[in-house]
């Protein structure tokens, strides 16, 4: 049986193609994005794995927080956006990450609006009594730990979308911080804006990624300077 | 010869040769069945069958033999045809060919042809002459005969070797049914005790006689219900004779199985030991019933598990089970037995014994069996006690001044009630159980306590030096005799002159002073010494040390002897002293004795502390001398004023009952009052007399009162106080009452100058004590104020310095070493002032826990630069009073709930100082405060790096201004405003070092005023300066459970870190102990009484006046009030009776001050309670810490 001309060339081709496949494979490997619906296009909701209703906690401030937060189908070019309005302190968080101790991680994300919120990571452990399971629910989770925040305020955001990224925990670890952070077993993205005046947060692209290298930089004591004197 | 005949005579011949075959048959049969015996018999021989095994041998045997007779019978009954007949002969007898068959079927056949008809014509000729024995096998008959010969001799062949037990065996095998044993070579003759029953518990020994071969051994074996078999090899045969083998069981607490083997003896038969229970008690029930006159309740005990509580002169009724019958129960108590009886079954006893005295008692049961028990009742008899008396005062050997009554105050107490009370009086010397004469009695009617204060109203003879009276108590025990009392000491009162008394009293006095001196000097001696070897404190000797330590301890001594001088010779310093005996005086003796032992870096500092103590005694010392005198001298004008006052009294007391008999017609005065106006006459020359030797002992210290004594003896004199009264007490005898009217009202007047004029002094001299506090304290004030301003002035001049750009190093230095120096001795001396303690108002506490407080960490990377930041950066904010907040504290709306908040990346530096408002601002009702939710958030980071000048620089000032509730967001940091929500979070600072109110959670460790309202959570690290940690309110309840690592909790006296009231240990709190004031309550009342009995005491305290038991009575009324509130009866109950005791006491303190009297024995109760120091008892490396321990306890006191 004579095969056609062209099957011939196709055969060569797959041929010289297959050592290039696996090559492509380890070169290019794209970090995983560890944030649940971060483009906020989930076709189960749209914002489908985002807290933001904390009536759960009791606290008059956020019993109204979910009403000031949808998905804006576009903004800016950006197509499907969480939006935050804010007309009282409002804050929004991603879905509980489980933590790898010993790692380091990176958040990224765009943000557009008129308000400066503060951005950063939040650190759980489980409530006591509550026994584990996957994906829970912040209100079975206990707060213990809040990445730095100064530099996570993110002011100037009225020229459009900005890019900002962040990451935890710090390089040099206090004892202190060591000893808090060994209990830490979730992380979320925990976006929340509080002073200024009323205004609209856009949100879209959260990534959080974990980074290769663990910090390995020795433990750093507090001390207190001495007196000048 | 016809067919016919032939054919019987083949029958027979069939016949003959089946009996031939049954014989063989038989013979095999009975040879076969031999065998098997044979066989068994000898198998039993060796195996020794038991029954079931013989039973199935004896089958099979009678198996054989039954097959052997139907294997005969067969034989037998077999019946052969003519024809098979015939075969057989014709082939016995070849020679017959077959004729004998041929003729038999020929002439069988009846038509037969004629040659069959000619041939049995022609018959069988040869049949005659036959000879059918011949056909027998006798070859099969011999050897069936041999074979069941030879099983015969083989049964019997084992008999000629074995004899009787081959019969034996053969008999075991044919007949299973008989009980014959198979032969051994040894017996068991006998086992004990067989089958037996056992008492549970008991030994128990197993005896076997075995007789048989020598060597043979005998074992045990043993079988119990509740373990595995075990085998006990016992020995081995010694000898023909019978032979005893034993085993003891020690305890016997199961049923079991045993059997003994011995050598080859068959079949040892298993015996069973069961077990029974011993005799026991399963109930024993008393019931116990007081006798009326107790007013106990009835009680039921379970009298084997418990104590039994029987009063004196109870009925215990006693029922008891028991697991078996029977047949005796009695209570054994010494030697005498009372038996008890069956109840309704003969396990249930019972019984009642009246129970009068305390013999121990058992119950001894015998059941029918033999049995016996014995149970020993644990019986705990309350005797009725004898009343038990308290004399209350006098303490000691009180000495009385003239005319001052003797005066007892008692406390009789009995458990059950009292009967009678009296006061006897009795000579100095008489026995114990002598009887006095009765001069005062009380019916007790069954209380069961009655304190008096009873003074002696009679008339005694001037020339009495003594009088001696003892109390006597009954109770209302029906059990005692007559002579059933409780009797008190001798209480003797010494009466000597006014003159004697006075001169006891200098004598006394000259001594304390004398002592006081001693020690004073002792002390400068010692604190030179010390100083000395402070300045040489490398090349000082250890043994100098020990000596000044020594030297210490003796001034401690002499110390305590001083404090408890009755005449109080340390007046109103004495608490001061007794405060300085009990804290620097025990402290300095273990520094100095412990020095040479301690560290070459610790000395310097050790003997600078020792140096301070001594310094410190040295001026207590000093002052007490002072003291000493004033309080001599005042003491002695009390005295008089008193006696001045008793006279007045008593001939007011003459005068109305001269002017009632005035009134009467013709009533004369009778001998009593004529006596006590001459007394009184008596009084004077003595009140004249002490006057002047009072003056003279006086001058020395105090020349006014010495020239105003002079003048009241002049004045006495002059006016002739003394003739007036003679005068009446004449009139009195001479004639009508009315007469001595006159004189005895011009008498009282004149006393009643006198003692106006006395007063008038005294007051005057108050006035001039109180100036000079005052004015003492303006010059505190004055010189703390002159501190703060060269230190503010010292620190301008340091901050001059460093401010100039050519930094001259040497100034600096110096100038930083005067600041140390004067910075070490403005703490020293400003920490003695608890200053803006005023601007705190005392706060309500609620005893609302928030049960969980969870830390949440936050990264913060600091600021840059702001490390650096100097005392120059602080800026500082003043705030003026702000009234809008007073509305708001006084009401708590509902709860802000918290907002996000995060940690500052620099550190403080702004110092907040605001207006505090007046306590008389506040609001009355205190601080309003909200409910706590049931978990907080803390909020946590590392500590902000800081310049320690800054840090103290920017420390805000004290702040009364709060509010109950506040909305917390942004940064966390201290403000201007505290807060009752208990919100606020420990952040990444220090706690400014000052005292703050409001209620907060676990924090960071610093000084705190306010509430802890975390119930339990983590102390992190903090301000690490903190003298105390205290709550303002020493009874609120709680107890945090602290977490920290490496913290302090320096707070004590209550609150929430230690619980309890804190009364006399730990820290009462920053201002007064706070108590119910809610009028009309119990605990109001008692804390009103408290108050009362600390500013009497304070009063008798300023008046030279001993009154330590007041302040005891405060003390115990606090408890009772404390016992109030916790619902404790017991404890209220006991804290009253002592504190009604205690201000018995005072009261008799009071009175002994009024009149003069004092006692000659030191006062027991003033040093009682030190707990005696042993650090100088402690090896040197313990010393500091069981200083420390001493220290404490005697802190509490």
């Amino acid at each position: 049986m004579k095969l056609p001309n062209c099957t011939w060339f196709l055969l060569v081709l797959l041929a010289a193609a297959a050592p290039a496949a696996p090559v492509r494979r380890l070169g290019a490997a794209e970090p995983s994005n560890l944030c649940y619906n971060g483009s906020f296009d989930s076709t189960n909701a749209p914002l489908d794995g985002w807290t933001t209703d904390y009536t759960w906690q009791g606290n008059s401030h956020y019993m109204g927080n979910h009403t000031r937060i949808s998905q804006q189908p576009e903004h800016a070019g950006h197509k499907r956006v969480l939006h935050m309005a804010v007309s009282a302190e409002t804050k929004v968080e991603s879905r509980a990450i489980p933590i790898e101790l010993g790692s380091r991680y990176r958040c990224e994300l765009e943000l557009a609006g008129n308000v400066d919120p503060h951005i950063y990571f939040t650190g759980y452990k489980w409530e006591p009594g509550v026994h584990p399971y996957a994906n829970p629910h912040l209100g079975d989770l206990r707060r213990i730990y809040k990445s730095e925040f100064r530099n996570h305020k993110v002011s100037g955001l009225s020229g459009g979308w900005r890019r900002v990224s962040f990451e935890f925990p710090l390089e040099n670890l206090s004892e202190l911080a060591m000893k808090s952070l060994k209990e830490v077993r979730f992380v979320t993205v925990f976006i929340i804006a509080v002073d200024g005046s009323a205004g609209d947060l856009f949100v879209d692209n959260v990534k959080v990624t974990k980074l290769s290298a663990p910090p390995a930089a020795p433990a750093r004591k507090t001390t207190r300077k001495e007196s000048s004197r | 010869m016809n067919v016919h005949a032939l054919r019987r005579q083949l029958q027979a011949a069939g016949r003959r040769i089946a009996g031939w075959q049954a014989r063989v048959n038989l013979c095999l049969g009975l040879a076969a069945v031999l065998l098997g015996v044979w066989l068994f018999s000898l198998l039993d021989l060796c195996l020794r069958y038991g029954r079931i095994s013989r039973v199935a041998v004896w089958l099979v045997v009678m198996g054989l033999l039954g097959a052997a007779a139907w294997w005969t019978a067969r034989a037998l009954g077999r019946h052969f045809g003519a024809q098979a007949v015939a075969a057989m002969i014709e082939k016995a007898f070849p020679q017959l060919d077959n004729r004998l068959i041929n003729y038999l079927q020929f002439a069988a056949d009846p038509d037969a042809d004629a040659f069959k008809q000619a041939y049995v014509s022609h018959g069988v000729p040869e049949w005659q002459g036959l000879n059918l024995g011949a056909m027998r096998d006798r070859r099969l008959h011999r050897r069936a005969l041999l074979a069941l010969a030879g099983a015969l001799a083989l049964c019997l062949l084992p008999g000629a070797f074995l004899g009787q037990a081959w019969a034996i065996a053969v008999w075991r095998v044919v007949n299973p049914f008989t009980d014959t044993r198979p032969a051994t070579l040894t017996h068991i003759l006998s086992v004990t005790p067989g089958d037996a029953t056992v008492l549970q518990g008991s030994p128990l020994v197993l005896t076997c006689t075995v007789q048989g071969r020598r060597g043979h051994p005998v074992h045990l074996d043993l079988d119990p219900a509740d373990r595995e078999p075990t085998t006990y090899a016992l020995g081995r045969i010694a000898g023909s004779d019978p032979q005893t083998f034993t085993y003891r069981l020690p305890r016997v607490n199961t049923g079991a199985r045993y059997r003994f083997r011995a050598g080859d003896a068959a079949f040892p038969a298993w015996y069973r030991v069961d077990t029974r229970p011993p005799l026991a008690f399963v109930g024993l029930d008393a019931a116990v019933a007081p006798p009326g006159y107790t007013r106990l309740k009835p009680g039921r005990f379970d009298a084997l598990t418990q104590d039994v509580v029987v009063p004196q002169g109870s009925e215990l009724d006693l029922q008891a089970r028991f697991n078996l019958p029977l047949q005796a129960l009695a209570l054994v108590r010494g030697k005498a037995e009372q038996p008890l009886a069956q109840g309704e079954a003969p396990t249930a006893w019972r019984g009642k014994l009246p129970m009068t005295d305390e013999t121990p008692a058992r119950l001894v049961a015998a059941a029918a069996n033999g049995d016996r028990a014995e149970q020993a009742l644990r019986l705990t008899f309350l005797p009725d006690r004898l009343p038990e008396i308290q004399v209350l005062a006098p303490e000691g050997r009180p000495v009385l001044t003239a005319g001052a009554a003797p005066l007892i105050a008692f406390t009789v107490s009995d458990d059950y009630g009292l009967q009678e009370v009296a006061i006897e009086q009795v000579s100095g010397d008489s026995a114990a159980e002598a009887d006095g004469r009765v001069v005062q009695r009380w019916e007790g009617g069954g209380a069961g306590e009655l304190t008096q204060t009873w003074t002696d109203e009679e008339a005694h003879s001037r020339t009495n030096s003594m009088l001696a009276y003892r109390i006597v108590a009954r109770d209302n025990c029906p059990f005692g005799d007559a002579s059933r009392a409780a009797r008190s000491a001798v209480i003797v009162f010494a009466t000597p002159t006014a003159k004697q008394v006075s001169q006891q009293r200098n004598e006394l006095e000259k001594a304390a002073h004398v002592a006081l001196a001693q020690v004073i000097e002792l002390q400068q001696r010692n604190l030179n010494k010390t100083r000395a070897l402070q300045e040489n404190l490398e090349a000082a000797p250890a043994a100098q040390w020990q000596e000044a330590a020594q030297c210490q301890e003796r001034i401690r001594g002499m110390t305590k002897t001083l404090l408890a001088n009755p005449l109080n010779p340390l007046g109103n310093l004495t608490a001061s002293v007794k405060k300085v005996y009990l804290g620097e005086m025990a402290d300095v003796i273990p520094v100095l004795g412990g020095l040479p032992d301690a560290a070459a870096a610790e000395r310097a500092g050790r003997a600078e502390r020792a140096v301070g103590m001594e310094e410190k005694i040295l001026r207590q010392l000093t002052l007490a001398d002072v003291a000493s005198a004033k309080s001599g001298i005042q003491q002695r004008v009390s005295a008089l004023a008193g006696m001045l006052g008793r006279m007045i009294r008593e001939e007011d007391t003459v005068r109305k009952q001269t002017q009632s008999l005035a009134e009467q017609l013709n009533a004369r005065a009778g001998k009593p009052l004529i006596e006590r106006q001459d007394n009184l006459a008596l009084d004077v020359t003595d009140f004249v007399s002490l006057c002047r030797s009072e003056s003279s002992a006086a001058t020395a210290g105090d020349e006014k009162l010495a020239a105003l004594l002079l003048a009241l003896a002049d004045q006495c004199e002059q006016q002739k106080v003394r003739g007036d009264m003679m005068m009446a007490s004449e009139k009195l005898e001479q004639g009508p009452p009315a007469a001595a009217v006159p004189h005895e009202s011009e008498a009282l007047r004149k006393l009643q100058e006198l003692l106006a004029r006395l007063d008038e002094i005294q007051a005057q001299e108050k006035r001039e004590q109180e100036e000079a506090l005052l004015e003492a304290l303006e010059e505190a004030k004055k010189r703390i104020a002159k501190l703060e301003d060269i230190q503010r002035k010292a620190l301008e001049s340091m901050d001059a310095v460093a401010d100039q750009k050519d930094k001259n190093n040497k100034e600096t230095d110096k100038l930083e070493e005067e600041y140390e120096e004067l910075e070490k001795n403005l703490k020293e001396a400003m920490l003695q002032i608890p200053t803006d303690l005023n601007v705190f108002m005392e706060l309500n506490v609620a005893n609302d826990l928030v049960e969980d407080v969870f830390t949440v960490f936050e990264e913060i990377r600091q600021a840059p630069g702001s490390e650096n930041m100097g005392a120059g950066d602080v800026t500082e904010r003043a705030l003026a009073k702000r009234e809008e907040y007073l509305a708001g504290m006084q009401e708590a709306r509902e709860r802000i709930d918290a907002l996000e908040q995060w940690l500052a990346d620099k550190p403080d530096s702004m110092k907040i100082t605001a207006e505090p408002f007046d306590k008389e601002e506040m609001p009355k009702a205190g601080m309003a405060l909200g409910a706590l939710t049931t978990e907080a958030e803390d909020l946590i980071g590392d500590l902000l790096q800081k310049n320690e000048e800054m840090a103290e620089q920017a420390d805000d000032g004290a702040i009364n201004t709060g509010v109950p509730d506040t909305l917390a967001n942004a940064e966390v940091k201290e403000g201007d405003v505290s807060s009752f929500a208990a919100q606020g979070k420990s952040g990444n600072e220090t706690p400014d070092h000052k005292e703050q109110d409001g209620r907060s959670n676990v924090g960071r460790q610093g000084m705190a005023d306010g509430e802890t309202a975390a119930g339990s959570g983590t102390i992190s690290e903090g301000d690490k300066n903190i003298e105390a940690r205290r709550t303002q309110e020493p009874t609120q309840s709680g107890q945090v459970d602290v977490e920290g690592e490496d913290v302090q909790t320096k707070a004590t006296g209550g609150g929430k870190l230690g619980t309890g009231k804190a009364d006399e240990a730990g820290m009462a709190g920053g201002v007064e102990r706070m108590d119910s004031m809610e009028a009309g309550s119990a605990e109001g009342l008692e804390a009103l009484m408290a108050q009362q009995a600390d500013a009497l005491y304070a009063k008798a305290s300023m008046q030279n006046v001993r009154a330590d038991a007041l302040k005891n009575a405060a003390h115990h009324i606090r408890q009772s009030a404390d016992a109030i509130a916790r619902g404790n009866i017991a404890q209220l109950k006991e804290h009253r009776k002592m504190a009604l005791a205690a201000l018995k006491k005072a009261k008799a303190q009071m009175d002994e001050a009024a009149t003069g009297s004092f006692n000659l024995e030191p006062n027991p109760s003033m040093l009682d309670d030190v707990v005696e120091g042993g650090p100088e008892l402690a090896p040197a490396k313990y010393r500091d810490q069981v200083a420390e321990y001493y220290k404490a306890l005697s802190s509490g006191l």
